[in-house]
């Protein structure tokens, strides 16, 4: 790693960055997370206080967990799926801990009172949870250093800007977040629920139209190659555990999403369906084997991320398209820093990384954006630098040597409590 | 949020000369060894040095900080000067130098007392039209 360009002394800090999709971890400076693990999370209530398993072995809870993409894919009698977030805010306390713990044990495989941590979170956090978290993690995990960085304006630092729109598509919901001079206009953000998991929604419902039946991998025994629309060849696994159906949706959204990285595309007009049509199709097999091409359908799937008016189920209701989501947050800044923002609209999230995502962003907002002002979208060309571009900017300033004097430390903590986030970390 | 990384002595002593004595026509500045300190190797930017040129200055795949004595004239007639501030980050640039320049900036800002208020953050030449430079700063008072 180059930190050492920069005069960085090597602090050996961690950085945690948690979405609703997945938490993010690694040491700082270098370049990428080192894991990452699903925020969702196989849960099962225990009578009696069982152990808790994890890849390495149990641990005493008061319900059994299940964490980490191996576990979780396991099929179980009466394993609920859940998650330690609720927009994108820690609800779950207990769990986040047995997350940390995990990650902490197992992946990072290191003492937590040796490395200042970097957590990022959510623009909107409460300040209750600010402290709570604060306080977790010099009380239970001992941290030397702590730091609480809003992960927007990681984000657009990251892309070289203080201030900037931040548009974060994720799995659950879809934000606009105003950064300027480096901080958050929290009165201006929006959000909006049409996002990742609303994708994977819209596929099954394709599929249940086409009456293709989604066999998710674990309910598959043996499977025979067939035709192009043949239906499929398939036996069931023997003795199949009694699965939930939070477990069962889990596993088929998993395939969705598969389908949806690999097939969906944006269409980057509004949606119309006689030059669609004559668009190449896309190829795609199912777990269970049946597969057929895939045209216009890959289109139809994600118009109602830019124009929630198609959506059935939702006529007469008030979600924002993702141009909207990003209109209406700028409308609320003061006019004179609307430039500013229209000039560098920072899209990250993994949902951006469907196929033509930005260029009909792009479309869409320079129809809605006042001539007179510059319009400019920004998309880091790597995917890794579009998911993770809050953990990479984490890392970046967590290793830095002049960044020392910025942490919260152990003994500032004992001295003033848990308030002094707020302060040191604004 | 800030980064931490501190304003080199030079940096103030430079500006205020440029201010005061207008001694050049603009200084740009770089983050070296944990500090922002003035380039060595760049054009001093003598006196009268145009616009244009000051932008041909900046590197196309590295970050800087620049301040420009702009002259211009307003609608009505009045000529005008004023020292703009320039963050250049080039989307092309690396992401260690977009974070670390991009967390830094409000440190320097801060130290370069009387820039004007309209700060310009620039991410490519177009950015940096002259016309549309004096737009946004002629919008401060």
């Amino acid at each position: 790693m180059s930190g050492g360009v920069y005069g960085g002394d090597e602090v050996g800090a961690l950085v945690f960055d948690y979405g609703s999709f997945s938490i993010r971890s690694g040491y700082a400076g270098e370049d990428n997370p080192k894991s990452e693990v699903p925020t969702a999370v196989g849960m099962m209530d225990v009578a009696d206080a069982e152990k808790m398993e994890t890849e390495d072995g149990p641990v005493a809870s008061q319900s059994k967990y299940y964490i980490d993409t191996n576990s979780i894919r396991v099929a179980r009698n009466d394993m609920e799926m859940t998650s330690c977030l609720k927009e994108g805010m820690v609800e779950n306390w207990d769990l986040f801990e047995q997350m940390l713990d995990y990650v902490y044990k197992r992946h990072l495989r290191s003492e937590s009172n040796m490395h200042p941590v970097l957590m990022s979170e959510p623009a909107w956090n409460s300040k209750g949870k600010r402290e709570k978290l604060t306080e977790l993690m010099f009380e239970k995990y001992n941290v030397p250093a702590f730091f609480l960085c809003k992960n927007a304006v990681l984000s657009a630092f990251a892309n070289g800007r203080s201030t900037g729109l931040v548009l974060d598509s994720g799995a659950t919901h879809t934000t606009a977040v105003p950064v300027y001079d480096g901080y958050v206009l929290s009165q201006a953000i929006v959000k909006s629920p049409l996002a990742g998991d609303y994708i994977s929604m819209e596929c099954k419902k394709q599929m249940d139209e086409q009456n293709i039946e989604i066999v998710p991998p674990y309910m598959i025994g043996s499977k025979e190659a067939v035709g192009e629309g043949e239906p499929a060849k398939w036996t069931k696994r023997d003795k199949l555990p009694e699965v939930t159906k939070s477990f069962h949706n889990y596993m088929v959204k998993d395939v969705m999403q598969d389908f949806a990285a690999s097939v969906l595309q944006v269409s980057d007009a509004p949606y119309d369906e006689s030059p669609i049509d004559s668009m190449p199709t896309v190829h795609y097999e199912m777990p269970n084997g049946y597969n057929i091409d895939f045209g216009s359908e890959r289109f139809k799937i994600c118009e109602g991320l830019f124009d929630p008016s198609v959506i059935k189920e939702a006529q007469g209701n008030s979600m924002l398209g993702t141009g909207h989501v990003v209109t209406t947050s700028v409308g609320m800044c003061d006019i004179d820093i609307r430039p500013s923002l229209y000039s560098s609209v920072i899209t990250v999230g993994g949902n951006t990384m469907l196929q033509g995502y930005i260029d009909r962003l792009t479309r869409d907002l320079s129809t809605k954006t006042p001539p007179s002002m510059r319009l400019k979208v920004l998309a880091s060309a790597t995917t890794a630098e579009r998911r993770f571009s809050s953990w990479i900017g984490g890392s970046i300033l967590a290793s830095l040597g002049s960044f020392q004097q910025m942490w919260i430390s152990k003994q500032e903590y004992e001295e003033s409590g848990k308030v002094c986030v707020e302060r040191k970390c604004p | 949020m800030a980064s931490g990384v501190k304003v080199g002595k030079d940096v103030e002593k430079q500006f205020d000369e440029m201010k005061l004595g207008h001694t050049s026509s603009f200084i740009l500045m770089g983050i070296n060894n944990g500090a922002i300190e003035v380039m060595k190797n760049a054009k001093k930017g003598e006196e009268g040095t145009s616009y244009e040129e000051f932008v041909a200055d900046l590197p196309q795949d590295d970050c800087r900080y620049a301040v420009y004595d702009l002259g211009y004239t307003l609608k009505d007639g009045r000529e005008q000067e004023k020292l703009v501030f320039i963050a250049w980050c080039p989307d092309t640039a690396h992401v260690k130098k977009k974070m670390i320049y991009a967390s830094s900036k409000d440190a320097l800002v801060k130290k370069l007392k009387g820039v004007s208020q309209q700060l310009i953050q620039a991410s490519d030449y177009s950015d940096l039209e002259y016309k549309s430079v004096v737009e946004k700063v002629s919008m401060s008072k």
